[in-house]
């Protein structure tokens, strides 16, 4: 509250100045898009990269902006540039962020030409841009030269007239790009992408952020392999490139899901770490790729004949513990249902519970003296699967349970039969995010309409659930995000706070604030 | 009547006394006053509305009118939630200073303006119109000696004589219905392309002429203002100038809290002293860019900067020979608990961070002050529970590169204490 007494300001920012207030309104600039910029070695936010049209110079030529904010959404710089769109007869897109990282002194971004923002799909080109972050001088675009012949337009507008096999650039976490080998032409691989079929991939090559080439990764597929690997890319960091490998080289090794550590300097395969065995499979939940070491947790199940992870057939979780160095295996060890006896009353080996559902793990938080803290919700699959209380536990270095917190939730319903792995792909879940706030201290976010009485029902109130682990304490909080005369939308900010953006119902005022999570 | 009874209980629990016969106290309650501010404006606004009717041109009236109708109505709810302070020491010092510069001035006819006292976070003064000038508490406060606030009254006073004001809304308005700004818009709205960068250009070309407009005004508030201020302190001209210079670094805070401070005034509440505290969110990895590419900076000011305006003065009035002796003393006498009642005054507008900033650099000199332990207490209050309802930001800034690094380390170090700390430092401070 503040008195604001100078209303000689009030002058320009009137809204009765019509004609003043229509310029005001055809300067003003559209608002495309935003992105977190997080720290290099992603542990952190470290600011926001937003993005503006400030101006069509012609049908398909913008003048943009982008403005950068440091995490506490103080302005760091802004500056415009020109991005050309994709246009046709069939449709007309605005360039949207496509991809932003930030490397030492540099934003990498790239802006594609989609409706929806998804980045590097259907019309998205391998363009990329860098905004230099000590003259915050945006770059021209720059491409993969060696697989792109550009043929510059007309007067300001670059664009790719043809090109011969295009492939994507797959980020690798602001580590650089994995851009897939094959030889198929860029029609039959928008063939294949759009009917939902597997390109086969000979290998991949690497690119720094500059687009530089630096080397090339082949798969060695065996050629009479009825079967592709499917390689993902999971994590990166100065030294190495981590990979989820799935597959099989040949039928007769019943390998699942094995992890390969590829030099990121050499391109060299370093190890592998195989998961699955022939009694054991594996379905990975999350791994924390540290200094010394590789933490996987994964669900796992009795191995089957074709080799299927079956998601209602969980037995328990391992914590499998790999050395960094050369990818032996330092300790594994897991927990079934069983261990929770004391809390809940198991049917069968499954996990479920009597009279309640299943339990869903979600996230895993290494503490530094080896135990483990893990967030779970809870869901009853049947016709109208129901989405239950949210829980938190406590493990120690060898998985066996030390504490357990259950957080009560409004139960939700989903309009299907669904098991945890596809609600938690569809982000049904109340589970938003995770994290870090400090040493061995983590915080858990999760949303819920809390319905109380018949008013509630058709009028719920939303509220943000923190759950913290501080000190080897577990607590709770709310925020309420459903006001009087408004509501609270919470975005992710840096470590131990939440953005909170309040819109009141007036529309006059709306307000932003940094909030610390109150420990 | 809720925030009559707030403030009134409020005035009870600041009514302290920090020193011999002297009580920091600031009375927001005074509703007979507000109901005379009230009274006053309502007269006041009156004329201005004959005004509004008397304008010919329809459309221009009507605008000029949905404006100023807008206008009173904000005015008129910062009189009634008690914004306006009627203050023993300070008012009767303006007040002293204003018949002075009435006495100096009797062709001018001030008997219509009012000279209001305000809560604010700001250093500032203003003129609103309709005979209203306005002295921001933290203004005085900051202020050396009475021929300082005598100029600035001064100024502002001007302002009213000009009829800055209303003229600048006649000007708007007008230039708002011109057939040229109709004109110019229609155009730049029907083009398809390089709309934007059209519009641009033109509003920045009606902002800057604005902004113009507003510097002559400047220049004609003290122009005339050193008139008045003259006459009336005619052995104390320089002081204007005086004035001027002091107002380029007015708001700098020239002392800070280091870790010593902290220790100090927080080490016995926590049986102990945690250096996490004090980390901070570290901006300094980032590089800022510097200036401001859409607007010239320059071109933006309302007023000139302190300088032209220092040797405007001179030029036009040929003022020349020493800086006068001035006694300061009766006036810093008067503001002697000013940083006290600075803290106050921000508690009171709710700024509850910079209300306890300002407390911890007077208690680290003065650790057993009764109403700087209660400020203490009473601000942390209210941080704890904006805490609590997660709307802390409200009241408590985030680290910025433009603050000082004592600022930042103080806005990090409030965030920092645990929900258990802070219930010990309320316990302690409780205790008085």
């Amino acid at each position: 509250m503040k008195s604001k007494i100078a209303f000689i300001a009030l002058l320009l920012c009137s809204s009765v100045f019509s004609q003043v207030t229509k310029l005001s309104t055809l300067s003003s600039n559209d608002f495309l898009g935003s992105e977190i910029i997080y720290e290099d070695n992603k542990t952190d936010i470290w600011g926001y990269f937003l993005v503006y049209s400030k101006n069509q110079k012609s049908k398909d030529l913008f003048e943009l902006e982008y403005v950068l904010l440091d995490k506490n959404l103080n302005k760091i710089a802004s500056k415009e540039f020109l991005q050309s769109r994709f246009s046709s007869m069939m449709s007309v897109t605005m360039p949207n962020i496509g991809y932003a990282e930030k490397k030492q002194d540099a934003i990498y971004f790239s802006m594609v030409n989609s409706q929806y923002g998804a980045y590097f799909a259907e019309a998205g080109l391998p363009w990329m841009r860098k905004i230099d972050l000590k003259t915050f001088e945006v770059s021209d675009q720059f491409l993969l030269d060696s697989m792109v012949k550009t043929v510059k337009a007309k007067k300001d507008e670059n664009k790719i007239r043809e090109y011969k096999n295009v492939n994507l650039l797959n980020p690798l976490g602001g580590n650089g790009f994995m851009v897939f080998d094959d030889e198929l032409s860029s029609t039959q691989r928008t063939v294949a992408f759009f009917r939902g079929k597997a390109v086969p991939y000979k290998g991949f090559y690497f690119y720094d952020l500059d687009l530089n080439q630096k080397w090339y990764y082949p798969f060695n597929q065996s050629k009479k392999s009825k079967y592709f690997n499917i390689y993902s890319f999971v994590k990166a960091d100065e030294d190495d490139l981590l990979f989820l490998k799935k597959g099989k080289e040949d039928y007769s090794d019943g390998f699942l899901n094995s992890l390969i550590v590829i030099d990121k300097n050499t391109g060299k395969l370093k190890y592998e770490m195989k998961l699955d065995d022939s009694k054991k499979f594996h379905h990975i939940k999350k791994i924390d790729f540290n200094e010394n070491t590789i933490v996987v947790y994964s669900a796992f199940q009795k191995a089957n004949k074709d080799y299927y992870f079956d998601s209602t057939e969980i037995e328990g979780f391992y914590k499998t513990v790999f050395d960094r160095t050369n990818g032996k295996e330092v300790s594994k060890d897991y927990f079934i249902w069983d261990a929770f006896k004391n809390k809940f009353a198991f049917k069968g080996q499954y996990g479920e519970i009597e009279d309640y559902g299943y339990l869903h793990f979600i996230d895993f938080k290494t503490v530094s003296n080896g135990n483990t803290i893990a967030y779970a919700e809870g869901f009853k699959p049947q016709n109208s699967t129901k989405i239950l209380d949210a829980y938190v536990m406590e493990f120690d270095s060898k998985m066996n349970i030390i504490q357990l917190k259950k957080i009560e939730k409004t139960i939700n319903a989903l309009n299907a039969k669904v098991w945890g792995k596809e609600i938690e792909k569809h982000y049904a879940f109340d589970y938003i995010y995770s994290q870090n706030i400090g040493k061995d201290n983590f915080s858990f976010f999760y949303t819920d309409n809390e319905k109380t009485g018949s008013a509630g029902r058709s009028n719920p109130s939303w509220v943000l659930g923190i759950v913290t682990y501080v000190d080897g304490q577990f607590d709770t909080q709310k925020i309420t995000l459903t006001t009087k005369n408004g509501s609270i939308t919470p975005i992710r900010a840096k470590n131990g706070y939440v953005l909170l953006k309040e819109i009141f119902d007036d529309n006059k005022n709306s307000e932003i604030r940094l909030e610390k999570i109150n420990l | 009547m809720k925030i009559a009874q707030y403030f009134f209980i409020l005035i009870f629990l600041f009514s302290i006394n920090s020193s011999a016969q002297n009580e920091i106290n600031i009375d927001t309650s005074d509703v007979v006053y507000r109901k005379t501010i009230e009274d006053y404006f309502y007269q006041q606004t009156a004329k201005t509305e004959k005004f509004i009717t008397a304008i010919p041109d329809k459309k221009t009236r009507k605008e000029f009118g949905m404006i100023y109708s807008e206008k009173k109505t904000d005015f008129l709810k910062l009189i009634r939630r008690g914004f306006f302070i009627q203050d023993k020491k300070y008012s009767l010092m303006i007040e002293n200073v204003f018949q002075t510069i009435k006495k100096g001035n009797p062709n001018e006819d001030l008997d219509d303006v009012k000279i209001l006292l305000a809560l604010s976070d700001e250093i500032n003064a203003s003129n609103v119109g309709d005979g209203i000038v306005i002295l921001n508490f933290p203004l005085i406060l900051n202020l050396d000696n009475e021929f300082q606030l005598a100029y600035i009254m001064s100024h502002e006073i001007a302002h009213q004589k000009l009829n800055h004001v209303n003229n600048s809304i006649l000007k708007r308005v007008s230039m708002n219905n011109s057939k040229n700004i109709k004109n110019q818009t229609k155009l730049i709205d029907k083009q398809k392309y390089n709309k934007g960068k059209s519009a641009t250009l033109f509003l920045k070309s009606i902002v800057y002429g604005d902004r113009n407009d507003s510097r002559r005004k400047e220049h004609q508030a003290d122009s005339l203002g050193y008139v008045y201020f003259s006459k009336a302190f005619p052995n104390y001209k320089h002081q204007a100038l005086e004035t001027l210079k002091k107002l380029k670094t007015i708001d700098q805070i020239k002392d800070s809290l280091v870790k010593k401070d902290y220790i100090n005034i927080f080490e016995k509440a926590n049986n102990g002293f945690n250096v996490e505290w004090l980390k901070g969110e570290n901006l300094n990895g980032y590089n800022y860019q510097k200036g401001n590419k859409f607007w010239e900076v320059d071109s933006l000011r309302t007023h000139p900067d302190c300088d032209t305006r220092v040797s405007f003065l001179i030029n036009k009035f040929k003022i020349s020979g020493n800086l006068e002796k001035v006694d300061t003393n009766p006036f810093l006498e008067i503001k002697k608990d000013s940083k006290k009642e600075n803290i106050l005054n921000f508690f009171l507008i709710e700024e509850y961070g910079k209300s306890l900033y300002f407390t911890l650099l007077m208690l680290k000199d003065n650790q057993e002050d009764v109403f700087l332990r209660k400020m203490l207490y009473q601000n942390m209050m209210k941080i704890r529970d904006s805490r609590n309802d997660y709307t802390l930001n409200r009241y408590l800034e985030t680290e910025n590169p433009q603050f000082s690094d004592s600022y930042n380390q103080y806005l990090g170090f409030v965030r920092n204490l645990r929900k258990k700390e802070i219930e010990q430092i309320l316990e302690y401070y409780k205790q008085e």
